[in-house]
């Protein structure tokens, strides 16, 4: 019984480990450079789009009516400038590659959470 | 992770899944954490130095897995005790260094081999090791292989053994220096 205990307690330290080997080595650094990249594609895109206004005439419409709101995003990008739309493309790509990354933690982590939990 | 498909499932393809989703680590952890456990006591006949040298190779496998990718033709359970063994010998050392003098790793077998990669145990676990162990048993005299067998294997102290072999400890002692003697020459021959 006590054997039993003490090999479940070890698998479990070793999925833990794993676990973190995983991130440390697969996630990390891909988080770190997805991040340092939209940072780098956020300020840039800062420097040309006017942010404020953006934002302002966003909730000026979407007040009126909640579809305009997406007409309106959609007619913004068409009229903004190529590299403007560029920008916009990376800046949403990065995010949705960050959005998905951070969900592989989360999946794995409740993942190895299972498999390290005593089976009654 | 579905278990039908798992139990289909190679070591090597479980060990790449485990890869992209740790929680696939599980199953070899599953498969391989008693046998470990099992060699690693009989290397150190300790339980807490046992687990900490089972835990440190499941990461090293985890953590160098592309090098066994590599590695064709080799299975992966002769790789797998390949890490063990140079795990454990890599923390004798590091006890060595700390505590002075570690009883625990064979010195017949072990301290003429700094370098265990290059060592006869490695060709051992690549091939069919107990096939091999057994036949070099086979070919010592009884009295000389079957202490070593029953203390290696069935994993008993030397108190036990005497009794069973109904031998003094001192006589026991000799025969086990002697027999592991013997045991390492023919493992060279047989190599």
């Amino acid at each position: 019984m006590i054997m039993d205990m003490n090999i479940t307690l070890l698998k479990n330290r070793i999925l833990w480990k794993v676990y973190l080997v995983w991130f440390v080595k697969k996630i990390l650094p891909l988080i770190i450079f997805e991040l340092l990249i939209l940072t780098f594609a956020g300020y840039v895109l800062a420097k040309y789009i006017f942010v404020e206004r953006v934002v302002g005439n966003t909730l000026i419409i979407a007040a009126n009516h909640p579809w305009s709101l997406f007409y309106y995003l959609i007619y913004a990008f068409i009229k903004t400038s190529f590299l403007n739309k560029a920008g916009i493309i990376v800046v949403l790509s990065l995010g949705a590659l960050l959005l998905r990354d951070i969900g592989r933690v989360i999946v794995s982590y409740r993942t190895t959470n299972q498999v390290t939990k005593p089976k009654p | 992770m579905n278990d039908n498909n798992n139990e289909t499932l190679k070591d090597e393809e479980i060990l790449l899944l485990a890869q992209e989703d740790p929680a696939y680590f599980s199953i070899l952890v599953d498969k391989y954490k008693e046998p470990f456990l099992r060699m690693a006591r009989g290397i150190t006949h300790n339980l807490e130095e046992a687990e900490d040298i089972v835990q440190e190779t499941f990461i090293r496998i985890y953590r160098h897995a592309s090098r066994f990718e590599k590695q064709e033709g080799i299975q992966f359970k002769s790789w797998a005790y390949k890490v063990l063994m140079n795990t454990a010998f890599t923390h004798y050392q590091k006890l060595k260094k700390t505590k002075g003098n570690v009883e625990y790793l064979d010195p017949v077998l072990y301290e003429d081999n700094p370098n265990l990669a290059s060592s006869g145990f490695e060709k051992i676990l690549q091939g069919d090791s107990k096939a091999t162990i057994e036949r070099i048993l086979h070919k010592m005299p009884d009295h000389l292989s079957t202490p070593l067998r029953i203390y290696y294997f069935e994993d008993k102290a030397y108190e036990d053994i005497a009794k069973t072999e109904k031998i003094s400890i001192s006589t026991l002692k000799m025969r086990m220096f002697r027999a592991k003697r013997l045991f390492k020459k023919l493992m060279e021959e047989e190599l």
